[in-house]
């Protein structure tokens, strides 16, 4: 960094876009509270749009339904799990049984024991035990495994999915709205499957066996005496958990208030001092912190509560078959032994019970998630290869580079008014097009058409002959390349953004698209050279910078059809000029579309078209069209006379 | 991670945790409550299996042999038994309450300070905390360092007393029995500490890997276009899988440490009462050792492992606090950084007098920016700073600002240093206006407004008005009162640049300062910002930032920089007529058509 940036960055928080990456996944939200999120999936995240999309039932073919295909993979190892679950149930109560009869054995007269018995029931409870752990160890890895299993499936089910959506999809939501049905609502899926399924199987397994022994081997009315606090903790326990959920959602709230606000007032700061308005933002702030810490005493009040009153309820169960049970072995009709099991096998029970709040809020969370999960994947991939897509085999593998747009008339979904307005132009080998228009002219729009991001009426975009439709869109796409208005750099190397994750290409041929694009000086100042770092964690390159590496990545494909989309609105005008003069040299026989909102960077173009609400309205080259005195001319004029004094500025 | 790092930063952390004293201190009676309850809960929970002790060996072991107020004995040790729980939920539950008060009390004083501190740091030291670190000082490190209070601290406390309770109870119950319980506890230890180690070390490896996991979402989710548009779908899921692969693997390693760790301790503790059993057989045998005491030792066995576990588990957190309350400190110990708005000479309104003496500055130590600039702007006047990138001109503006203070030489505002005035009242009289456009979320009002409750809505309109921002706003939904989307998504730029003009105006400045913007707005819309910059510098005194001198030709004096040097000032006329650089500049610019001739003034 030279002096003469370090006195920009004041202007502009050097890493505003770092910090939006820290919270996205930080979510601003406290190790505690985030530790909780991940176990809770009632944080709120909007899943806006969602229910705007048009919808249909048949899944993707390729995936099939979602489940079916984890089921089919994966469901055989809940068979083995779940046998283990209730085998290990089974050996857990048999311990409380095996301790009272050897208690019963220890309880004679002195002298009177019978040891050897003792140690044979002594090497029994060791030996199950051993057992019990095995098997217990067995379920827990296989069920709980599989549920990561799941979640893996999932994750890549739906980014598979997301691949195939088209940018109208994307159009309709934000990264992070996208990052929480991957991150939280496939977690929550995870949940209800593993932990959800476990706890529940084992607590009603546990649960049965023990009372079966309690009454049948033990004593029933003890039992049932024991046993009445129960349904009045289950009730309590759910009434709570219900409570306490509604309080952690306002927690949630308040704090995403409070995390906002930090993360507003520091990407703000400089405004904020400029304007002197430090004690106002921290009186704001000191509101939602004190309004963060009311919700949380308020949550307390409930959830701090659940767990004293289970044991409350326990306890009285326990002091009730002390009493009863003390009576029972007074009158002789119980053994101490029978006693001290009856209390294991009690203990036994609090366990499934206390999860019962647990089990519930899984299972509704993890339905909830998953409707929202398959809301995604039941989005319809609008553009995607159907029966009408002619066999790759058919076409030349290269394709000549014949690009003809027909009396193109084009609507953006959801909107009144046609984008393209009857549009014809034609891209041929080795020729260049321009075309002039200012912001909402439509000219972007056609880019996406010959790209097929958005599919075009039949029979209005072909190339070399082929309707666009009826490519396969993997051909298409790899025919005509694209270089977009506002780039987008991954977090990787210099030479790898340029490559832009295609193995093919040398290392010269990169340092070859690097040069057209007029990077090579750049990259020559970087320590690394292309093998710098950049994006989040590396270097932070300009607008310009940017914009150069993306047109490099569009150049370095050589495909027959090449279009520009405006892209070097930040590279300042000399630089823009000697990559246009470079660019006719290295396009060689390419078709080449070149838009622009510029005049002076379509002066190299064989033909241009000036577009205006959507419609062609002044065509012919650069020359014609200054001499008509129309549209074109007058762009020509205001752009000359306030000359961009555009900065390829770091 | 090396050895000796996780050393240094632990010792560096502990340090941290100390200096977190001071914030303790007001809540130290809630503390020492906290603590006291806590006693008494074990003391209850300790007390439960001595009962049971009583009423086996009193009455139950030998029915036959109970004496004849048996019964009631037992009514009283159920009912005894009954208040200890009593007793020990309501403690644990007020316990609760007083904790959470305590750390969100903690939280509040904590969080204040850190978000205070971050007010009043200058802007150069976001060089040395970013953005992005700063947000996560005052949320999660300060979250973090509360969970050590409340979570840890306590914890720690509570386990401590339990297992003091339970080997003191165990003792005074049987010293030789207590002896033989102890057995297991070396085994009970290592197993714990090493699945807790693993465990440790594989969760970071977990951590580490749904970060590249998230991060490869969060980048292909927004690169998506890009993806599609060269057709790397194929590639990008094979990647994709290779990570999900990795990342799943990983949490299995997990699961199966997590399986192995509660299960094997159920079977060491099964182990440590079978061998209790065993070794007291001769005892019991003689008649030596009462059976209720053998089942209470049983009981005390089990509770052993829960508080060492416990203490295993808690280390993780411990580790996070330290780092969290060591960066926590890191920020706050700045504090001869710290701005002071308070003090200085109060004022309410400038003339406008701007004048340069002499004024030197660097960033770094020698590398000077500025060399020696000197100039007046009288009041009333529009100045215009013009040169290269780098030459200083923002240097300038942010020297007049005080976000950075004058090497040598001095800035005089209406004849007096503006370090005599109070920081507040200096920015207060300076609008300026930046490149990049910020808007806070909230209403346009509001954005106008900026927290500042003395313009009212008529003032707020008028400004809007002045900016020339009425027009579209008119045609918003709720005009005024329309959000703007975070960060001004769903304004274009020239939008957001003429609601900066209104903010600026609604503040009826003595000073106004732009630093143009670069960006490509299209030409109606660079029309109107003309129009409302018109406006504005009628006004008052301003300062332009130009990067297209068409647009300052009316400026006078303009002042031209070149590395840090005043080269030429004077009006448009003049400086054309002196034929030097200025005039260099602007029929580069001027003639610079058809991609013929000329540098731009922003390049080197």
């Amino acid at each position: 960094m030279g002096p003469g940036e370090r006195c920009l960055s004041w202007v502009r928080p050097p890493d505003g876009g770092a910090a939006r990456a820290e919270n996205l996944y930080h979510t601003g939200i406290g190790k505690s509270n985030r530790v909780r999120i991940l176990l809770d999936f009632s944080v709120p995240v909007s899943y806006d749009g969602i229910n705007m999309m048009k919808t249909r039932t048949a899944p993707l073919p390729r995936d099939g339904k979602p489940m079916g295909r984890f089921l089919k993979k994966y469901g055989w190892i809940y068979l083995p799990g779940l046998l283990f679950l209730v085998l290990s149930s089974w050996l857990q109560t048999q311990a409380p049984a095996l301790l009272g009869r050897v208690v019963d054995l220890l309880n004679v007269p002195a002298g009177g024991m019978d040891v050897p018995a003792v140690y044979r029931g002594l090497v029994l409870i060791l030996a199950v035990a051993a057992l019990s752990f095995l098997s217990r160890f067995v379920w827990r890895a296989l069920i709980m495994g599989n549920s990561r299993n799941l979640e893996m499936e999932l994750r890549h089910i739906l980014f598979a999915y997301l691949l195939a959506l088209p940018p109208d999809f994307y159009h309709h939501r934000k990264t992070g709205d996208l990052m929480a049905y991957a991150v939280n609502d496939i977690g929550a899926v995870r949940q209800m499957f593993g932990p959800g399924v476990a706890l529940t199987a084992n607590a009603i397994v546990l649960t049965a066996l023990s009372v079966r022994n309690m009454s049948g081997d033990i004593h029933p009315g003890l039992t049932l005496f024991a046993l009445l606090p129960v349904p009045l903790v289950l009730v309590a326990i759910v009434l709570m958990g219900r409570l306490v959920r509604a309080r952690f959602r306002a927690v949630q709230e308040a704090y995403a208030a409070v995390s906002d606000r930090v993360q507003e007032n520091v990407s703000g700061l400089h405004v904020i001092k400029a304007y002197g308005q430090e004690e106002e933002e921290q009186q704001r702030f000191e509101e939602l912190n004190r309004r963060s810490r009311t919700a949380q005493l308020r949550m307390a009040r409930v959830s701090a509560a659940t767990g004293p009153l289970v044991s409350l309820l326990f306890g009285i169960s326990f002091s009730v078959s002390l009493l009863y049970g003390g009576r029972l072995i007074l009158d002789g009709d119980l053994t101490l032994g029978a006693f001290v099991a009856f209390q294991g096998y009690l203990a036994m029970v609090v366990q499934p019970v206390q999860s019962v709040a647990r089990v519930i809020s899984l299972f509704q969370r993890g339905a909830a998630s998953w409707q929202r999960v398959r809301s995604i994947l039941s989005v319809d991939p609008s553009v995607r290869d159907g029966a009408r897509t002619l066999p790759e085999a058919s076409l030349r593998p290269r394709a000549r580079g014949l690009a003809e747009i027909r009396n193109l008339t084009f609507q953006y979904p959801e909107t009144n008014r046609p984008a393209i307005r009857d549009l014809s132009l034609t891209l041929s080998p080795g020729r260049m097009v321009g075309i002039l228009g200012r912001t909402g002219s439509g000219k972007s729009t056609l880019p996406q058409l010959l790209q097929r991001m958005y599919d075009p009426p039949e029979g209005t975009v072909f190339l070399d002959g082929h309707d666009v439709t009826t490519l396969p869109l993997g051909y298409l796409r790899r025919q005509v390349a694209l270089a977009p208005q506002e780039p987008m750099l991954f977090s990787m190397t210099l030479s790898d953004n340029i490559r832009f994750f295609d193995p093919a290409p040398s290392e010269d041929d990169i340092r070859a698209a690097a040069r057209a694009a007029d990077l090579d000086r750049t990259v020559a100042e970087f320590p690394d050279g292309y093998a710098t770092l950049v994006g989040e964690r590396g270097v932070t390159l300009s607008g310009g910078q940017k914009q150069r590496v993306s047109l490099a990545r569009a150049l370095l494909r050589k495909a027959p059809v090449l279009v520009l989309d405006d892209p070097m609105t930040a590279v300042d005008t000399e630089t823009e000029n000697r990559i246009l003069s470079g660019l006719r040299d290295s396009i060689g026989e390419s078709a080449c579309l070149l838009i622009s909102g510029r005049v002076s960077a379509l002066h190299l173009c064989d033909e241009i078209l000036v577009l205006e609400d959507g419609r062609i309205i002044e065509q012919g080259t650069y020359d014609e069209l200054m001499d008509q005195d129309g549209v074109f001319a007058a762009f020509a004029l205001r752009q000359a006379a306030g000359p961009g004094g555009r900065e390829d500025s770091r | 991670m090396s050895a000796d790092g996780t050393e240094a930063r632990t010792s560096r952390g502990a340090k941290g945790l100390w200096k977190l004293l001071p914030f303790l201190k007001p809540q130290l009676p809630l503390f020492i409550l906290v603590l006291l309850f806590l006693v008494l809960v074990n003391g209850a929970d300790l007390l439960k299996p001595y009962l049971l002790h009583l009423a086996i060996d009193g009455y139950l072991a030998n029915p036959a042999g109970a004496p004849p107020n048996a019964m009631q004995a037992v009514l009283f040790l159920s009912l005894a038994y009954l208040g200890l729980i009593v007793a020990g939920t309501a403690l644990s539950y007020l316990q609760a309450q007083l904790l959470t008060r305590m750390g969100q009390n903690l939280l509040l004083t904590i969080r204040r300070q850190v978000f205070s501190h971050i007010q009043h740091m200058p802007l150069r030291m976001l060089y040395k905390f970013t953005t992005g670190r700063l947000i996560t000082r005052a949320t999660h490190d300060v979250e973090s360092v509360n969970e050590f209070f409340t979570d840890v601290l306590v914890h720690l406390f509570r386990d401590i007393f339990l297992l003091i309770g339970i080997l003191v109870t165990m003792f005074l119950l049987d010293w030789k029995l207590a002896l033989v319980s102890f057995i297991t506890t070396p085994l009970i230890l290592a197993i714990t500490l090493w699945v807790r180690k693993r465990l440790r070390k594989n969760f970071v490896l977990m951590k580490a890997l749904i970060g590249r996991l998230n991060g490869f979402l969060a980048e292909h989710i927004s690169g998506m276009r890009h993806i599609q548009s060269f057709h790397r779908e194929a590639n990008r899921l094979e990647d994709f899988d290779a990570l999900n692969r990795e990342y799943c693997d990983t949490t299995r390693t997990q699961i199966r440490l997590n399986s192995l760790l509660r299960p094997l301790m159920e079977l060491v503790n099964t182990l440590g009462v079978v061998l209790l059993i065993a070794l007291g057989l001769r005892a019991l045998n003689a008649g030596d050792l009462p059976i209720g005491i053998l089942y209470a030792f049983s009981t005390y066995i089990r509770q052993f492992f829960d508080p060492i576990n416990d203490l295993a588990e808690r280390y993780t957190t411990v580790q996070s606090s330290m780092v969290s309350a060591d960066r926590i400190f890191e920020l706050l110990d700045a504090r001869e950084d710290q701005e002071d708005l308070e003090t200085g000479l109060p004022v309410e309104r400038l003339e406008g007098r701007v004048e340069f003496q002499d004024v030197w500055f660097a960033y770094n130590e020698d590398e000077w920016v500025l060399k020696g600039v000197s100039f007046v702007v009288e009041p009333g006047r529009s100045a215009a700073l013009v040169g290269a990138t780098g030459a200083g001109k923002t240097t300038i503006i942010s020297l007049l600002l005080r976000f950075h203070e004058v090497g040598r030489g001095r800035i005089l505002l209406d004849g007096r240093d503006i370090r005599e005035y109070r920081l507040r009242d200096l920015r207060r009289c300076i609008a300026i206006v930046l490149q990049d456009v910020f808007l806070f979320a909230g209403s346009i009002a509001e954005n106008v407004r900026l927290g500042d409750d003395l313009i009212d809505d008529d003032q707020v309109a008028e400004a809007l008005r002045l900016a020339q921002a009425d027009t579209f706003i008119e045609r918003l939904a709720h005009r005024m009162d329309t959000p703007v989307a975070e960060r001004g998504a769903t304004l274009s730029q020239g939008q957001r640049q003429l609601l900066s003009f209104a903010r600026a105006i609604a503040r009826r400045p003595s000073l106004f300062i732009l630093d143009e913007a670069t960006a490509s707005i299209d030409s109606e819309t660079e029309r109107q910002i003309q129009e409302s910059i018109r406006r504005i510098a009628s006004t008052c005194t301003s300062l332009i930032i130009a990067h297209r001198l068409s647009t300052i030709r009316a400026c006078d004096p303009i002042l031209v920089l070149e590395h840090g040097k005043m080269v030429e000032s004077g009006s448009h006329e003049s400086l054309l007529r002196r034929n030097g650089r200025y005039a260099a500049l602007y029929r580069a610019q001027f003639l610079k058509r058809n991609g013929d001739a000329g540098r731009s003034p922003g390049e080197e």
